[in-house]
């Protein structure tokens, strides 16, 4: 039993802490990955000739025979 | 039950309610903010294929770590101990793997799909895409059916609000706000949510955890489950008397089956700007599938050992009935009502608030985008315009919210909540697995045996004690779950052998095919200045 006492608390404590370090990571980073997320979607619609206003399918949807063109 | 009792000793105060508050305020606006950025269902569902790493394993993570998984990866260790933590191992491991291959999520982010049943279609028909669509929202709609339930479960096991009225009216206004952001922002607030839930949750655990081993100590906490969970099968998941092999297969196959083959995951799969980008969210959302099953399951293995210390808790979660075993997932929110000081329980409970809306943004918006797309489109006409789908997977979103509301008021969800769950997720998984796994790997693989691996995976409905009792049977649901997972397998080989479709294959699997289609130029323009 001592195997396994040890085992779990190993992973619990290494979970623990990566999961710590994870979450730093994420924290710092996802701020700035969803403003690029925004600006990727409005540099879309710019590039698509103002799609935004005028309801346009985009690349695979565009393509796709199951989305009209 | 006397639910009065669970407000005893709970420490939310009105500066927990604030902080829960001004969360839902940000949420509305959230939704209206991202509802500018929404021109068509790229957009309005995978937030325009722009998603990055870090915000990609927070919505990968944070989708998963929903409310419901919370209180039932708790309440299993509340029942079973340390054991189940091979369950935290399996799923890490499997989500660990798909990162690393680029199992079934990788093809299908490179064919550039909305949607599974689209994978469907473009591999096995329309027919197919239409089936597997109407199961797959079918499912996925009944399944979410006890949402709110629990909900209510958390809300007075942490809030110490056992007010029946309050607490009905308090879960209509949260599905109100998932309604309202999800309807306005699509995929942009669910990616928005998910952070703020992943880093409030991920902190906030991480620091319960901390508090509840200095106050319980880990000696204390071993000794405990040694001595109330049979010695060694509190700890060996291979005892005699643990569960053994089979359900850890079984376990097994559910990891590989919520990370590649639920819409959800592969939603956000489907939305990130590059292929690499896909695989390097799975390969760091593995330590998130650890901790998103470990540290529940800690707490709650630390709530069953205070509740031996504490007499109130004792009478009502250890010595409770049979019949009303469902009270054990009420343990952990109690124990962090009990413990966690003012302040931290309102940032834990807004992480955990946003875990319930977390549970229902991305189902709402892949069960309506897949009756949009995959069930009503195909089946008009003449195909709806790009914002005529718009308005009618917003319409689904607002009409299965009601259905869900009017459900929890009116349908008495008592008993089983697991196997109702485990069951309804296991028809869909065990007949789409085939599809996809076969589908894209197995040149030969045809219409016909989609058909069948389909209907097959009806069989796991089996699992549901009341089906179990009528035909006259009774099985655990890793054995009905394994069975149907083989059944439909050999459907599937078995209907492709003997009715050989069209090579569908080359023309939307193949790696050559995305450099002959006319969207191989999959990535989006970057902005200048951005790559």
């Amino acid at each position: 039993m001592g195997y396994w006492i040890s085992l779990w608390s190993g992973i619990l404590t290494v979970g623990l802490f990566l999961f710590a370090a994870l979450a730093m990571v994420v924290t710092l980073g996802a701020f700035f990955d969803i403003r690029s997320m925004f600006g990727r979607i409005r540099f879309q619609h710019a590039s698509q000739g103002g799609a935004g206003k005028s309801q346009a399918p985009s690349g695979r949807e565009a393509a796709s025979p199951n989305v009209p063109s | 039950m006397n639910l009065e009792t669970f407000a005893e000793g709970n420490r939310f105060t009105t500066l927990d309610w604030c902080i829960v508050g001004a969360y839902l305020a940000g949420m509305l606006a959230v939704g209206l903010h991202a509802r500018s950025s929404i021109a068509n269902m790229g957009d309005f569902v995978l937030a325009g294929r722009a998603l990055k790493s870090r915000a990609g394993v927070a919505t990968l993570v944070g989708g998963e770590m929903a409310l419901v998984a919370i209180l039932f990866s708790a309440q299993e260790a509340f029942r079973e101990g340390f054991k189940v933590f091979h369950i935290a191992v399996a799923a890490a491991v499997m989500t660990l793997a798909v990162g690393l291959t680029g199992f079934i999520v990788v093809p299908l982010r490179r064919m550039e799909v909305l949607t599974i049943p689209e994978f469907y279609r473009r591999r096995f028909g329309r027919g197919v895409q239409v089936l597997g669509g109407a199961i797959l929202a079918v499912t996925g709609i009944v399944g979410m059916g006890m949402f709110l339930k629990m909900g209510s479960f958390f809300l007075m096991g942490l809030t110490g609000v056992t007010n029946d009225l309050y607490v009905r009216v308090f879960l209509a206004v949260l599905l109100a706000v998932v309604l309202a952001y999800t309807i306005l922002g699509g995929m942009i607030s669910v990616v928005i949510n998910n952070c703020i839930q992943f880093i409030i949750l991920s902190f906030g655990l991480v620091l319960a955890c901390v508090v509840a081993v200095r106050l319980l100590e880990w000696e204390y906490i071993y000794e405990m489950v040694e001595v109330h969970k049979g010695g060694r099968s509190g700890f060996n998941p291979f005892a005699p008397k643990a569960w053994g092999l089979p359900y850890m297969a079984w376990t097994t196959l559910v990891a590989i089956f919520s990370c590649a083959v639920s819409q959800p995951a592969v939603l956000r799969a489907c939305a990130t700007e590059h292929v690499t980008t896909t695989k390097r969210i799975y390969r760091w959302a593995s330590i998130g599938f650890l901790n998103r099953f470990l540290i529940p399951m800690f707490l709650g293995i630390c709530a069953f050992v205070y509740a031996n210390q504490d007499p109130a808790m004792k009478a009502r979660f250890l010595q409770a009935s049979p019949e009303n075993r469902e009270i054990t997932l009420l343990a952990m929110p109690v124990f962090l009502g009990r413990i966690l000081p003012a302040g931290i329980i309102g940032l834990i409970t807004t992480g955990l608030m946003a875990s319930f809306l977390a549970g229902y943004d991305s189902r709402l918006l892949s069960w309506s985008s897949v009756l949009t797309q995959d069930v009503v489109a195909p089946l008009l006409p003449r195909p709806p315009s790009a914002k005529a789908r718009l308005t009618l997977t917003r319409v689904f979103i607002l009409a299965i919210g009601l259905f869900l509301l009017a459900w929890w008021l009116w349908y008495p969800l008592e008993r089983d909540l697991m196997d109702y769950l485990v069951t309804t997720g296991a028809i869909y998984f065990t007949g789409a697995f085939p599809l996809l796994f076969l589908g894209i790997y197995w040149r030969r693989a045809s219409r016909a045996g989609a058909y069948a691996a389909l209907v097959c995976g009806f069989a796991a409905a089996a699992g549901l004690r009341p089906v179990q009792s009528a035909l006259g049977f009774q099985l655990g649901m890793e054995w009905v779950g394994l069975a149907t997972v083989a059944l439909c397998l050999l459907a599937m080989v078995i209907g492709s052998l003997l009715f050989p479709s069209p090579e569908a294959w080359n023309e939307c699997v193949s790696p050559r095919a995305g450099a002959a289609s006319p969207s191989a130029k999959p990535q989006a323009p970057a902005p200048p200045g951005k790559e």
